[in-house]
């Protein structure tokens, strides 16, 4: 049996995320991508800037009368993604920024993504307030809806 | 327990079910004649012919027949249909003749494209 959506979905986020290099149009320099968050202590200032996807809460809806077409269910998946930057010096504001950008810009664009949702929203950014020096961590959120057939499951 | 539920139920059209329906209604009515005389209190009423219409809202899908065939139908095709089913379960509907009297498509943040459909019948309504 084919994955599940959300696994798809999920495959796609880390993928989309994984390209984020500086050759591929991007700001960023991502040099590590994990659905394992441990605290930015626990992440090598080599692996960084890092990204953490993870999907979170989600909501069903039927979607459709009946049970034709396919897409009689509806999913609202939220995945949130936190981002570590460090910079030594003065450049942590430039990395978050930018990494800011370059992660919405590779989820709500990513091809794979669009392909199996019907809509991407950025929704929000949370950050830690500038609590720790030199780092910064972020979590962005995105709200992800898409159509499922009931007999297969999201 | 006998009462119906979304779940059960579709909308066709001579003979092809539309996909991705979200929200269908059907409305019959009864027209009235004013008969009361002066010097009474209650109106009085004669009725008159029945009619009857029905509304239908998909998700906006450009490659299903049935939705396709709507909005040909209205926009170069002939809007008469000889067989309207509004399906409250599996098997029993209620079909008639109509005619697609509107078709509208909307675009909305926020929200799938969706196609809203009227009809209005131009013959009896049958439950079967």
């Amino acid at each position: 049996m084919a994955d599940s959506i959300r696994q798809q979905i999920m495959d796609a986020v880390i993928t989309s995320l994984q390209s984020i290099k500086k050759s591929g149009g991007y700001s960023s320099e991502v040099k590590y991508v994990s659905e394992s968050y441990q605290g930015y202590e626990a992440v090598a200032k080599s692996k960084l800037p890092a990204c953490f996807p993870i999907d979170t809460e989600e909501r069903k809806s039927y979607e459709a009368i009946g049970e034709i077409g396919g897409n009689n269910m509806r999913g609202e998946l939220t995945v949130v993604v936190t981002s570590v930057v460090f910079h030594p010096q003065d450049k942590t504001r430039a990395l978050r920024t930018n990494l800011l950008r370059d992660v919405e810009k590779a989820i709500v664009n990513g091809a794979t993504l669009i392909g199996l949702t019907h809509e991407i929203e950025a929704q929000a950014v949370t950050t830690d307030g500038g609590q720790i020096p030199n780092f910064s961590i972020f979590d962005q959120e995105f709200l992800i809806t898409y159509f499922y057939d009931s007999a297969n499951g999201g | 327990m006998a009462v119906l539920k979304p779940t059960a139920g579709k909308f066709s059209v001579e003979g092809s079910a539309m996909s991705h329906v979200v929200d269908m209604t059907l409305s019959i009515d009864i027209g009235t004649g004013d008969i009361t005389p002066i010097g009474v209190s209650w109106n009085q009423v004669l009725e008159l012919q029945k009619g009857w219409s029905i509304a239908v809202v998909c998700n906006y899908d450009p490659t299903s027949s049935g939705q396709a065939a709507a909005v040909t139908g209205f926009t170069t095709g002939d809007a008469t249909f000889t067989s309207i089913n509004f399906y409250e379960d599996a098997s029993t509907s209620l079909a008639g003749s109509a005619i697609l009297t509107s078709a509208t498509i909307t675009k909305s943040v926020g929200s799938p494209d969706k196609l809203n459909l009227s009809y209005t019948g131009n013959a009896a309504l049958a439950r079967s």
